[in-house]
């Protein structure tokens, strides 16, 4: 097998997880395969390294989150600063207004095969709230990485998560409520 | 007032804790996206496009190393001869005669040069009876106009280069 060939097996093992980080993260397909396309340029440099790493995969997905956070920051400053403005407006009630113990939401989008709802909620959150969730909960980041890497404060990561978390239930709610009566 | 503030606070860390929890299992048991089918050709059409060049349009440092001993010592020859050259051609009858030659061909660059040092000089007389403030304006208005092509330039590059 050629090097070439090798190289193509390595892509299709691994695009997906590729594809997935950057995805969620950037919620546009295009520029997630542009950003997965230069995560294996990157990897095929390496390839001599990489080909038979246990820690391939690994850095594959710490490559993609860095390039699309990378492609993000050149938005940040705009995303803080709706994100920022929000903070005195309606969402912050949520807090206050959203105690009703849910019901198991897991369970009733396993029941409804509802995953691609799941992916197009979170698609449609606002960056502010989706990169930082995506990188809690997908990507496995303590809070304090996460606002180390997007250099803003500890607090503005916690309530971004938790605004986040807190849209991303109300709108599944929304979506399996309308996937229940369709 | 205390004890129901304390209150609202398990609630609300309660329910933090219960929407964690929900919302983790809710996107740990998502599947991996499927990548397009473009991707894996288009990356391996970025490699071939990256293939390596020929050594003859790459750097000398990348050129094979008997290549580069070889390029090294006709250089180094050339440089050689043309110093020998240097160092033996005033000896030789016909350089005088030669340098006669190139002198006649070089003294229509002479008159050339006369021009321009005549037409700099009388430039330079000329700027000299200006008043200062308008020279002074001129190159404000050059500085000004610069500045402006800049920004311009600048603009344009944030507009086109922005996210559609």
């Amino acid at each position: 097998m050629t090097e070439a060939q090798q190289f193509e097996m390595f892509v299709q093992n691994y695009q997906n997880m590729v594809f997935s980080t950057a995805t969620r993260l950037l919620a546009n397909q295009t520029e997630a395969e542009d950003i997965a396309q230069e995560v294996f340029l990157r990897a095929y440099e390496r390839f001599a390294e990489l080909r038979d790493s246990p820690t391939a995969g690994g850095w594959l997905k710490k490559v993609a989150t860095n390039l699309s956070l990378n492609h993000l920051s050149r938005y940040r400053a705009r995303w803080s600063f709706f994100s920022e403005l929000r903070t005195g407006g309606g969402e912050e009630e949520e807090r206050e207004v959203e105690f009703a113990a849910p019901a198991n939401l897991e369970a009733e989008l396993a029941r409804a095969d509802c995953r691609e709802l799941v992916e197009q909620a979170l698609q449609t959150l606002p960056a502010a709230q989706r990169v930082p969730l995506v990188l809690f909960h997908l990507e496995g980041l303590r809070y304090e990485e996460i606002a180390a890497k997007l250099k803003v404060s500890l607090g503005k990561i916690k309530t971004d998560i938790f605004r986040g978390r807190a849209a991303l239930r109300r709108k599944l709610r929304s979506q399996l409520g309308e996937a229940a009566l369709s | 007032m205390g004890r129901r503030s304390g209150a609202w606070q398990d609630m609300s860390s309660d329910y933090e804790k219960q929407l964690e929890a929900e919302i983790d299992a809710v996107l740990k048991t998502l599947p991996e996206r499927a990548a397009p089918r473009t991707l894996l050709p288009r990356v391996m059409a970025a490699i071939a496009s990256r293939a390596p060049l020929p050594w003859f349009r790459q750097g000398w440092q990348m050129w094979p190393a008997g290549l580069r001993v070889a390029s090294l010592a006709i250089l180094l020859a050339l440089f050689g001869g043309l110093c020998l050259a240097g160092w033996e051609l005033p000896k030789a009858d016909a350089y005088a005669s030669a340098t006669r030659e190139v002198g006649r061909w070089l003294s229509g660059v002479g008159a050339l040069w006369n021009v321009v040092n005549v037409l700099s000089s009388t430039m330079l007389a000329v700027v000299k009876q200006l008043p200062t403030g308008f020279i002074a304006a001129c190159l404000a208005s050059l500085a000004l106009g610069y500045a402006l092509c800049m920004g311009l330039g600048a603009a344009w590059l944030r507009f086109a280069f922005a996210r559609r």
